[in-house]
């Protein structure tokens, strides 16, 4: 059978929460539950920062031979509105960075990494990769939120994530 | 209810006519790293699930054809409501072309064999 993947949300480089069910929520706070408390605030200068959250894949259970090319990218288009965006970066040794900070990264735009230039999770734990566990690299996400961005809640915006099975 | 990722499987045949299934009678699998690519005349991807179909794909050795591997792309995407596998293609890569099967209808697309289906 094919291998069960998972994401995680992770709170170390080896702990982290199945995301399978549950939406991956940009909060003020360091924390992976999924309500409306610790909402982002709209700064009267300058940019808010989410605290980042961390993405991994996790192998459920074992692919017959291995997974390799793990890829991550978005639709290409910010549809969360003016003044309102996604950071992220691959840490190095891709053990995360840990704990979660809600300073600037410093990232590249999430937006612009599509099908066609995908984000490569594969840099830093190199493939291919067998059994089951925490595999490939971290994906850090930031949210920034400038003073220019309107209020309310907004629309989820599509991550994907890909991956090769032998 | 059948994942979107099991709801096919392979099957090669070689030119002696041997046939190497990805699950056994027992139900035990076998790694598609059985396969030699040299000597596959016939290879399969088979529905396990009604409603689906099969494609079959005929190696022509005297002109050259020749398997080169079969992998499979699964597709996971947040949209809000978590992270769920959303698709599986089951990729047949020879030296002339690839064959794509969508796991969820069982559409078949044919590329160039460099070229990879990101959705």
């Amino acid at each position: 059978m094919a291998a069960n993947v998972q994401i995680h949300e992770m709170s170390n480089a080896t702990t982290g929460v199945d995301k399978t069910s549950g939406t991956v929520r940009f909060k003020s706070a360091d924390e992976a539950t999924v309500d409306t408390n610790n909402r982002l605030q709209i700064p009267g200068a300058g940019t808010d920062y989410s605290y980042t959250k961390q993405l991994r894949a996790y192998f459920n259970s074992a692919p017959s031979v291995d997974i390799q090319n793990l890829r991550a990218y978005s639709d290409g288009g910010n549809g969360f509105g003016t003044g309102v965006g996604v950071q992220y970066n691959v840490p190095a040794g891709g053990l995360g960075t840990f704990p979660n900070v809600d300073s600037d990264i410093a990232g590249t735009d999430l937006f612009t990494k599509t099908s066609g230039s995908p984000i490569d999770l594969d840099v830093n734990n190199t493939g291919p990769h067998t059994g089951t566990g925490y595999k490939g690299d971290i994906l850090r996400l930031q949210m920034t939120v400038a003073s220019t961005a309107s209020s309310g809640q907004l629309t989820a915006e599509t991550l994907t994530v890909a991956y090769d099975e032998t | 209810m059948v994942r979107i990722q099991d709801r096919y499987c392979w099957e090669a045949e070689h030119a002696d006519k041997r046939v190497f299934r990805q699950y056994g009678a027992d139900g035990s699998e076998n790694p598609s790293t059985l396969i030699r690519p040299e000597e596959v005349v016939r290879f399969s991807i088979l529905p396990r699930v009604p409603g689906l179909p099969r494609h079959d794909l005929l190696m022509d050795r005297t002109r050259g054809e020749r398997f080169v591997r079969r992998f499979g792309r699964g597709f996971m995407k947040e949209r809000g409501g978590g992270m769920q596998n959303v698709e599986y293609l089951q990729c047949v890569e020879t030296n002339r072309y690839r064959l794509w099967v969508f796991s969820s209808t069982g559409q078949g697309v044919i590329t160039h064999p460099e070229f990879e289906v990101y959705l």
